[in-house]
Formats: C-alpha cells, sequence, structure tokens
C-alpha cells in the first residue's frame, strides 16, 4: 500500500462504538480517525484525500442534524448518520441535507460499508470536479480585462463582426482577442470554450439575433 | 169676649134661632102670667128667660120666681086670691122688666160686641194660617177651617176636634214636637216649632206652629190658642239659596279652575283658582285669544278639537298644557259639559280645568319605569317567566317566546313540546315538589329551540309570598347553560386525553431511553463481533486483534446486562410515596378520568361504597393508574356482551384482616386462567402488551397489598386488591 487514498472520520460521543467502528474499519483495511465530540473534528488538520463522516446524532456538545448544517456551508466530507433511536423526521431532514445514509444501532457490517464506501466514492469525485475546476479559474485569471469582456461575446455566439461592433473594434483586433482566448483557456474549439465557460458559470449575455437582449 | 166665646161659637151660632124663639116664648108667658096671675106661667117665662140669659140673671129670675110661688102659695093657702094674684103681677112684672132690662142690655152691648166677634171669627177663619184652641189639657176646643181644608178631615159632630194627631205629622219629627207641646203644656211657656204636616194629598210641608196660654185673674190656664203658619215656600226658597251658595262656595273654593262659558264658547264665568293660576286678571283672560296660555305644540290639536266640540255640543275632554303663572307649562286636563234649556238648545258651557302635571309627570315616569323594566327583562339574556301558584306559567319574555320560536297565545299550552323527552319526568317531579312544598326550584334540562336543537338550560324559580304568607306567584328564570356545558364536557375530554397523552408519552420516553442505554453496548458487540471476525478471516488471521475485539464484545455485552439490571434496580427502588389516601376520592377520579369510556361505551359503573372507610396508605397517583387499568379492563371485557347490560360494580370495604379492599367486578366473558392473566405478556386482547395487570400487581404488591382475580357466577370477572390503612396513632 502506498499511503492510504481515503479516510474515514467518526464522531460518537460512546466510546464503545468508537472503538467497535475503528476496529471494524480497520479489520477491512480502512483508515479511520474517531472523536468524542464534534468540536474535536472541527479542531482536526484533514488531510487532503477523499473522506467519509460518520456522525452519531446525539452528540454530547451538539445535536448531529445541527452540526450537519453548520459544514453545510464548507466542502466537507459526505455524512453517514448512526443512531441510538432514530426517527422519521430527524432521518428526513438528514437525507435532505445530503447525508449518505441514517443506520440505526445496531447497525450490520454490510450496511455501514456500503454507506462509507458510497459516500467516500461521492467525495472523490467531488474532489476531481473541484480540482478541474480549479484549473480552470487559473486559466480565466490568465486572461487581460480586454479579452475577460470578449469571452461572453464569443460565446453567446455572436458573430466575430457584432461583437466587435459591441466592443467598438475592429473585426480583426476581435479575432487576434478571440484567437489568445483559445489559446489561453485551452480549448481545442468553439464548442470545447463554451463548455468552459459554462463550468465557470460565465453568464450567457447577447444573442446572435438583433434586437433581443 | 174674644177670650172667651170662641169655644162656643159653634155651639151658640146654632142656638141663635132658638134663642130669640125663647125671647118669644119667654115673653108670652109672662104675658099670660100677668094676664091671669098665675105663678105657673111666671115659672114657665123665668125657665125661658134663664135659658136665654144665661146664668147670672138666669138666678135673679129664678129667686122672684121662688119668692112669687112662695107668696101664691101662701096666700092660696090663706085663701087670699086676691093679693095673690097681686103678688104674682107684681113679680111678673118685675120679671118682665128685669127681662126687658137684659133685652136692651144685651141689644145695647150686642151690636158692637157681635160685630167684633164677627170680624174676629173672620180674621180667624180665613187667615193664611191654621188657627186652632185647646183647653188647658191641650184637647182642642176650635179649629179653623183651613184646618180641615188643609188634613182633609171633617168635624164630626159627637166627636173630639183633632188635628189629626200624630199622622199628619212627619215622623222625623212626631216624636220631638209632641214632646214640645206637652212641656209647654206642663210649663206653660210659649209653643214654637217647626215641622212638617201632612196635606190630605200626602203631600208634607213646613209649618211653623206658636202658641200661648191664656190665664184667667187668678193666673191659671183657661186655654192655648195657637196658630200654625205654613213656611213652606220659604223654607224651600231658603234651602235653594243655601245650595246655591254652597254651589257658588264649592265653585269658588275650588282646587282648580271652574269656568262657564256661552253657547259660542266666550267666558262668562271664571272662578278666583283661574286667575290665581295663569296669575291673569279677568280682563287679561277675556281679552286675550285662550290658545296664548297653551304650550305651541297643543295649540293645533285644541284649536281643532275646540271647533268640533262647539260644532257637535258634546261633552268636551281634552288634555293641554297651560302656562302657570310662574311660565311653566303644565299639564292639565279640561272637562266641560253642556247646559241646555227645555228645548235642547245649548245655552251654556260649564267645565273645570285640573291641574294634572305632577300625576301625568308620576304616570310617565311610571310608564318609563315600566318600560324600563320590561325592556329588561326582554333584553336580559336569559329567559324568564312567571307562574301562579297552582304553577301554570302566565307569562313568558320575549327572549323566551323568541328562543321557542312561539307567540305568547300558544305558548302555555307548547310548554311540554318545548322539554326535551327525557327530561320531562324528572322536572314534573321537581316541579310538582316545589309548587306543593314552596321551595326554590333548581333543575339542569334541555329546552327546544326554535330550530329543533335542544340547549341545555339551568332553571331557577322563587316563590313570591304576600304579607299574610300567601304564595302569590313564582318568578323563574331560564339560562342557556349549554355552551359552558359543551365547554366543560370538552375540558373534561380533553384533560383525559391529556393526562392519557402524557402518561403515553412518557413511557414512550422512557422505552426510548431504555433502548438507548441498551442499543449503544447492543450496537458496539455487533460491530466488533464483525470486526473480530475479519481479524479472524485475514491471512494470516490477526488473533491478537481478534482477542481484543471479543473481550471488548464481553465487555460491552456485559454492559448491557447491566444496563437491564440496573432498569429493574431503577423500578424496585423507587418506592411509592407513601400517605394517607382517601381511596372514595381517587375512585371517584378514576371513574372522572374513564367518563369518556363509560358513557361511549355505555356502560353503568354502580359503586358500593363503605361509609367511613379508614384511607388507605399509598401512592394515590399509582392507585388511580391500577384502577384506571382494572376499570379499562372491565369495560373491554364487556365490549362484545350485546346480550348483558353492561355493568360496572366498584366496590369497597374492610377485609377484615385491618386492611381496606376494592373491588372491580364486570359482567364480560370472564377469564380462564386468573392467575396467568398476572404474569408479563400475558393478554386476551387482540392489541395489548399484556403488561397492564402484571404493572397493577407489581404496584399493589409494592404497597404490601394484595391483587387477585375472581370468576363470577355466572358471568363476569372481579378484581379486588386490598390495600393497609393508616395505623392508628398512638400519642
Amino acid at each position: 500500500m502506498t499511503g492510504p487514498d481515503h479516510i474515514v472520520f467518526v464522531i460518537d460521543d460512546d466510546h464503545r462504538i468508537r472503538e467497535a467502528v475503528s476496529e471494524l474499519l480497520a479489520s477491512l483495511g480502512m483508515n479511520a480517525i474517531a472523536f468524542g465530540a464534534a468540536a474535536q473534528y472541527v479542531g482536526f488538520e484533514r488531510p487532503d484525500l477523499p473522506a467519509c463522516l460518520v456522525l452519531d446524532i446525539e452528540l454530547p456538545d451538539i445535536n448531529g442534524l445541527e452540526f450537519q448544517k453548520q459544514l453545510a456551508d464548507s466542502h466537507h466530507p459526505p455524512i453517514v448518520f448512526i443512531t441510538g433511536h432514530g426517527d422519521i423526521p430527524s432521518s428526513v431532514r438528514a437525507i435532505k441535507r445530503g447525508a449518505v445514509d441514517f443506520l440505526t444501532k445496531p447497525f450490520s457490517e454490510q450496511q455501514l460499508l456500503d454507506a462509507i464506501h458510497a459516500a467516500i466514492d461521492q467525495d472523490r469525485r467531488c474532489r476531481g470536479e473541484r480540482a478541474e475546476l480549479d484549473v480552470l479559474r487559473e486559466r480565466l485569471a490568465g486572461l487581460t480585462p480586454r479579452e475577460r469582456e470578449v469571452l461572453p461575446l464569443v460565446v453567446s455566439g455572436l458573430l466575430n463582426k457584432q461583437a466587435a461592433t459591441a466592443l467598438g473594434i475592429s473585426e480583426v483586433t476581435l479575432q487576434i482577442h478571440r484567437s489568445k482566448i483559445m489559446h489561453k483557456m485551452a480549448a481545442a474549439s468553439l464548442a470545447d470554450l463554451v463548455r468552459i465557460a459554462e463550468k465557470l458559470e460565465i453568464p450567457v449575455t447577447h444573442s446572435r439575433r438583433a434586437g433581443a437582449p | 169676649m174674644l177670650h172667651y166665646g170662641d169655644a162656643c161659637a159653634m155651639k151658640d151660632a146654632l142656638s141663635r134661632q132658638r134663642y130669640g124663639m125663647a125671647l118669644v116664648v119667654g115673653g108670652a108667658a109672662l104675658l099670660l102670667a100677668w094676664l091671669t096671675g098665675d105663678a105657673l106661667w111666671l115659672l114657665a117665662a123665668v125657665t125661658l128667660i134663664h135659658l136665654v140669659a144665661g146664668r147670672v140673671p138666669g138666678l135673679v129670675a129664678i129667686g122672684l120666681s121662688a119668692v112669687a110661688l112662695a107668696f101664691f102659695l101662701l096666700v092660696s093657702s090663706w085663701q087670699i086670691a086676691e093679693e095673690g094674684q097681686a103678688y104674682v103681677r107684681l113679680a111678673t112684672f118685675l120679671a118682665a122688666a128685669l127681662l126687658i132690662t137684659l133685652f136692651l142690655r144685651d141689644r145695647q152691648g150686642a151690636a158692637p160686641q157681635h160685630r167684633a166677634e164677627h170680624e174676629t171669627r173672620l180674621i180667624v177663619e180665613s187667615m193664611p194660617g191654621l188657627g186652632w184652641s185647646t183647653d188647658p189639657k191641650g184637647e182642642f176646643r176650635y179649629l179653623n177651617p183651613a184646618v180641615f181644608d188643609y188634613t182633609g178631615r171633617r168635624c164630626e159632630p159627637g166627636q173630639p176636634l183633632s188635628f189629626g194627631g200624630r199622622e199628619v205629622l212627619h215622623p222625623e219629627e212626631a216624636d220631638r214636637v209632641i214632646e214640645a207641646w206637652v212641656h209647654c203644656l206642663r210649663t206653660g211657656e210659649a209653643y214654637q216649632s217647626e215641622h212638617r204636616l201632612r196635606r190630605h194629598d200626602g203631600v208634607y210641608r213646613w209649618f211653623r206652629a206658636a202658641a200661648r196660654p191664656c190665664r184667667d185673674s187668678s193666673g191659671r190656664i183657661t186655654g192655648w190658642y195657637g196658630v200654625t203658619l205654613d213656611i213652606d215656600d220659604q223654607k224651600q226658597a231658603e234651602e235653594r239659596y243655601r245650595a246655591e251658595h254652597d254651589a257658588r262656595l264649592i265653585v269658588e273654593s275650588l282646587p282648580s279652575l271652574g269656568w262657564s262659558a256661552s253657547p259660542k264658547g266666550r267666558f262668562r264665568y271664571l272662578n278666583p283658582g283661574v286667575f290665581d293660576y295663569l296669575g291673569l286678571s279677568r280682563e287679561e283672560i277675556v281679552r286675550t285669544d285662550r290658545f296664548d296660555w297653551m304650550h305651541p305644540d297643543d295649540v293645533e290639536r285644541m284649536r281643532e278639537s275646540f271647533q268640533r266640540c262647539l260644532k257637535d255640543s258634546v261633552p268636551y275632554e281634552a288634555e293641554v298644557r297651560l302656562r302657570r303663572r310662574d311660565g311653566v307649562y303644565r299639564w292639565c286636563r279640561v272637562v266641560a259639559q253642556p247646559s241646555r234649556d227645555g228645548d235642547g238648545r245649548i245655552i251654556g258651557w260649564y267645565g273645570v280645568t285640573i291641574d294634572i302635571d305632577d300625576q301625568k309627570q308620576a304616570e310617565e315616569a311610571l310608564r318609563k319605569s315600566e318600560q324600563q323594566l320590561r325592556l329588561l327583562i326582554d333584553t336580559i339574556p336569559a329567559l324568564v317567566w312567571c307562574a301562579r301558584p297552582s304553577g301554570d306559567p302566565f307569562y313568558l319574555n320575549k327572549r323566551l317566546l323568541d328562543y321557542a320560536g312561539m307567540s305568547p297565545e300558544e305558548a302555555p299550552q307548547a310548554r311540554s313540546k318545548l322539554i326535551h323527552p327525557d327530561d320531562v319526568p324528572l322536572l314534573l317531579r321537581t316541579w310538582a315538589q316545589s309548587v306543593k312544598t314552596g321551595q326554590t326550584f333548581v333543575i339542569v334540562y334541555r329546552l327546544r329551540r326554535a330550530d329543533g336543537t335542544y340547549r341545555w338550560h339551568e332553571g331557577r324559580a322563587e316563590p313570591w309570598y304576600d304579607q299574610a304568607g300567601r304564595l302569590v306567584q313564582w318568578y323563574g328564570v331560564n339560562v342557556d347553560i349549554d355552551e359552558r356545558l359543551t365547554a366543560e364536557q370538552a375540558l373534561r375530554a380533553t384533560q383525559a386525553q391529556f393526562q392519557r397523552a402524557t402518561q403515553i408519552a412518557s413511557l414512550a420516553e422512557l422505552s426510548a431511553s431504555i433502548a438507548h442505554e441498551v442499543n449503544q453496548p447492543l450496537a458496539a458487540v455487533v460491530t466488533n463481533s464483525h470486526a473480530c471476525q475479519r481479524w479472524l478471516a485475514a491471512e494470516p488471521p490477526n488473533l491478537q486483534r481478534a482477542r481484543l475485539t471479543t473481550e471488548r464484545i464481553i465487555r460491552d455485552a456485559n454492559g448491557a446486562a447491566q444496563v437491564v439490571s440496573r432498569i429493574r434496580a431503577l423500578f424496585n427502588r423507587a418506592g411509592p410515596i407513601r400517605a394517607p389516601v382517601d381511596l372514595h376520592e381517587v375512585i371517584a377520579e378514576a371513574c372522572r378520568l374513564m367518563m369518556d369510556e363509560i358513557v361511549s361505551k355505555n356502560v353503568e359503573i354502580e359503586t358500593v361504597l363503605e361509609p367511613d372507610l379508614p384511607a388507605a396508605v399509598a401512592d394515590r397517583v399509582q392507585i388511580q393508574q391500577v384502577l384506571v387499568n382494572l376499570i379499562r379492563n372491565g369495560i373491554e371485557a364487556m365490549e362484545s356482551t350485546a346480550e348483558r347490560p353492561r355493568s360496572l360494580i366498584l366496590r369497597s370495604r374492610r377485609d377484615g384482616a385491618g386492611k381496606v379492599l376494592v373491588e372491580v367486578r364486570d359482567r364480560g366473558s370472564g377469564v380462564e386462567d386468573t392467575e396467568r392473566i398476572f404474569e408479563p405478556f400475558v393478554t386476551t386482547k387482540a392489541q395489548g402488551m399484556g403488561m397492564g395487570l402484571a404493572i397493577c400487581r407489581s404496584i399493589i404488591e409494592a404497597h404490601e397489598g394484595r391483587l387477585w382475580a375472581t370468576k363470577i357466577d355466572p358471568v363476569g370477572t372481579a378484581f379486588l386488591f386490598t390495600l393497609p390503612v393508616e395505623p392508628v396513632e398512638t400519642a
């Protein structure tokens, strides 16, 4: 093994559960770190790995559902809830907010593992997307101000002539800007550029048809 | 002679002819005596003269004749006839002379005397009054013709003269008059009297009678002379005058406004009250228009009625506000009557105007207060009624009529229809009792509203007694308590539900916390077991880790076992709060809590409670829980029994061993094994954990009591439990 490719965080106030879950994951060769309270988890320097959070609903310092709400703003690993006595409203709320699963103690090995694997896969996918987007953002940042003005017009599908008129520049100049953009953004074609712009959420502000906004 | 001869006047008048004849015959006899000289003739003459001339000359004549006779007899015996004749002649001569003297004297005095007597007689007989005289004893001697004319009686010869006595006197005065007359007769005082006498036609007229006694020289009363004058007309005139005077006085002193007016309505007479009231002089009143003193609002109406009255000539009556002297308008009643002459023409109007302002105001105040009261009674948010002592209602207020939707006429008959059929017997019984005893009537019953719905009412009635303590009538009021009652029922139901909910909730909480306590170690055990399995299945098996997990499994399993035993310990240790409890109160509370089910399942609860049951030492809430449980079991046991009445008997008594005993007996289908039902998880019900009776038994046993069940013959089950009683404290 060349070091762990994932990590499982376990938060439960009952040490017996923490021990048992950690032991089970260890027996499966999975990497797990357990915390007795939410605050400990927050203060922990998380390694940059695909992860999963196994969270007990009844925590000494904060209710699990409340904690989920707090985490929603930041990039956090997907949550698998475990509870002593789960009720339907709590489980619905948890799933609605993006929890992967909601397990009632005592849970079976398979239930737990399925949920953890699903969570880690989900996190891994998210992380990949986030990394790709970061590259694109970096490229976007490399554009000059003028090029940043030209980009929305181009991806809106305007003809060079129309785009040049909109910016009050010559068609030739515009073509130069456009080729530079294509190059800087590492776009193979105009369609590629449009897809990139979509990922970067660059708004389509113009329409090729005259008169329309 | 007036004072003497009146009484004999009648007789004298009758013998007047005889008188003349006597004189002629007497004279003739004297002549014969003279011629014959015979004394017998002389004797006859003298006798005649005596008869004519009366007593004194008669005696003289008798004396003379006696002497003459004596001489004659003497001489004849002496045979001296010549001389005898001479004596007779002498006596005859003397007698004749006497006769002539008498005659002349009589002639001389009689002429004027007779005239005076005649005049007197005329006066007495023709005077406009009743003249009369009596002897000293009061016997009438003379009555003038007017008496006979007036009384219509006749003078019957041989009958004593009389006015008619008591008969002619008015019965009202007879005694007084007779008494006065008798008094005068006795004392000799002048007699005077005014009284009524009956005329021949039966009419009584007033007379004034006056009489004086006549006395002789020695002062003895010789007779009474009186006159009775007719004063009837005078009396009537006086009477009229007095009446008129009184009438005038009445009119003038009348404490109101009296007046008379011409047929056209012009004032003719106004009594002082008018001037005083209006503060105007006669001239001012006559000069001004009468409508000037009336309230402007009344003028139009009064003018109209005044004109109509003059036209139709009918008695006038009106109420009008008049301006008093102080400028205040006051209500007055004007009443006037026309006076008509013989032909029916109106000759004047006579009227009186009375100040009725105070009365009017009092009436108005009374009317207002009555109206107020009626308004109060009709708007008060209650149904008000009155009933006679017999119990029949005779008044229902508007709200009651509106509520029932009926008219006042049909209300008394429709009363029974208003009451809910189920409440009628109770109402009739209670009301009859109240009517009989006069006690306050209180009842809660259902009354039908106009829309047909029955609403609960609280009816109350109080009798009203007069001063003599007689029941005059009943005053009743019904208040709609339907909403209150419904609200109370709803509240009770809510309370019961809430109580049950809290019981359920606490049970749920308890079970959740137990589950949590047990689940934690169990979850750890399961997970560790899986881990252990993995370690053992690994190549090579990681025995060290497997052992570690196994140790943890043992530890956590023990932990779970400890939780269970801790919970059991918790239940066992939590001893109930012991305090004296009145079991009857607890039974009542339990029944109240179960009321909904009792009512909805149509179960009849009968309680047979021993009086003065000693207080049990127990946890009130737990005992209540046991009772609720047993009652619920009983009700549910009878759920399927449709053929028998569903009755549940709650009984309390001393068990004879220093404890109190409570029995809950149902008439349900019964149980097979009266011991097994107390075991946990044993139930005869489709839905149920089978914990109820087990818990009940544990509660009762924790109280050092006993709970058991027995079968009842032929049907049903009885659950009995005992509880210790409070030990009697010894000081």
